[in-house]
């Protein structure tokens, strides 16, 4: 009887647990403020407009992996900001324990570099099979967002959509940029929209 | 039987300030966030203000608890967190616990 108890206990903090962890994302801040970080970095340094920027190969990637560091701390930024203005007054404070600017910035840091290395060593490979494998690796990124996010249906749609256009570029042979600039566009889109949505519904269940 | 006797001192033996429910809920949501404030405590825990904040009182007699008054937006602004202390001693409670289920289990 008492074990039963306990057990029903044990089962209460793993569920209140969870709650907590996935209570970062249901404000939909989080997809917002990404959201116009993909669009930011899609429009300026992937857009087939902008192309006039493009120097030299490694120039390129190197001011592109400065600069997404940049953009990257920025949405962190921006979160916050967000948070702090729209979201503590209505749902209280709470800072996360993995928010630590030392270790985004060693994260993203890492992140990144392995990325633009990725891309460079993409180069030589047919751009069909780059953007596919881009795809696959994007897919992989979102899965472990969306079950570090609670699993929430809405993550696991993310993450098909890099698989979805890496499809997509595959039939049409697009080169590795477009196909890149097109994902990175259309996931901006769909984490806004999400987000909007999201913070809508939060707003309307939560008064000040 | 002797068994049984050894899981029922064990189940006594466990830190009565942890294992009151509110308590529990509180370190727990405590434990998932690096500071939060009443207002964050009282949407995730369910309580009522009078209950959380006796409880929090409690929890910061024991030095389970710290307690930061600060102003966001030039709003007064109280934020709490998890000793050093009160995260052993939440883990350790979690963990006597798990093993003195996992025993009883093994005993069915």
């Amino acid at each position: 009887m008492m074990s039963g108890e306990n057990e029903k206990q044990t089962e209460d903090v793993e569920d209140l647990k969870k709650k907590v962890h996935k209570d970062w994302y249901e404000d939909g801040i989080f997809e917002i403020g990404f959201g116009m970080l993909y669009l930011i970095v899609g429009l300026v340094f992937l857009s087939p407009g902008m192309k006039f920027l493009h120097g030299s190969r490694l120039s390129m990637v190197f001011l592109r992996l400065v600069v997404v560091l940049a953009i990257v701390g920025g949405a962190f930024w921006l979160v916050r900001k967000l948070k702090e203005k729209v979201v503590w007054n209505r749902a209280g404070y709470s800072a996360r324990r993995d928010y630590n600017p030392k270790t985004v910035l060693i994260l993203t840091v890492v992140i990144f570099l392995f990325f633009g290395f990725y891309v460079l060593s993409f180069r030589s490979l047919s751009s069909r099979i780059s953007t596919f494998s881009l795809g696959f690796m994007m897919f992989f990124v979102f899965i472990a967002q969306y079950i570090q996010a609670g699993k929430p249906i809405r993550f696991l749609v993310f993450s098909l959509i890099p698989l979805l256009v890496a499809g997509v570029n595959y039939f049409l042979g697009s080169t590795l940029d477009d196909g890149l600039f097109l994902m990175i566009y259309i996931l901006g889109c769909t984490f806004l929209i999400s987000g909007i949505i999201v913070y809508t519904k939060f707003k309307r269940k939560s008064t000040v | 039987m002797m068994e049984d006797k050894k899981i029922i001192k064990d189940i006594i033996a466990l830190e009565r300030l942890v294992h009151e429910p509110s308590r529990l809920a509180i370190l727990t949501i405590l434990s998932g966030v690096k500071e939060a404030d009443f207002k964050f405590l009282l949407r995730l825990s369910g309580l009522t203000r009078g209950n959380l904040s006796v409880h929090l009182s409690k929890l910061e007699e024991a030095g389970y608890v710290n307690i930061n008054k600060r102003f966001i937006n030039k709003m007064p602004n109280t934020v709490y967190n998890l000793t050093k202390e009160g995260r052993k001693a939440f883990t350790d409670y979690l963990k006597n616990m798990e093993d003195i289920i996992k025993r009883k289990k093994k005993q069915k």
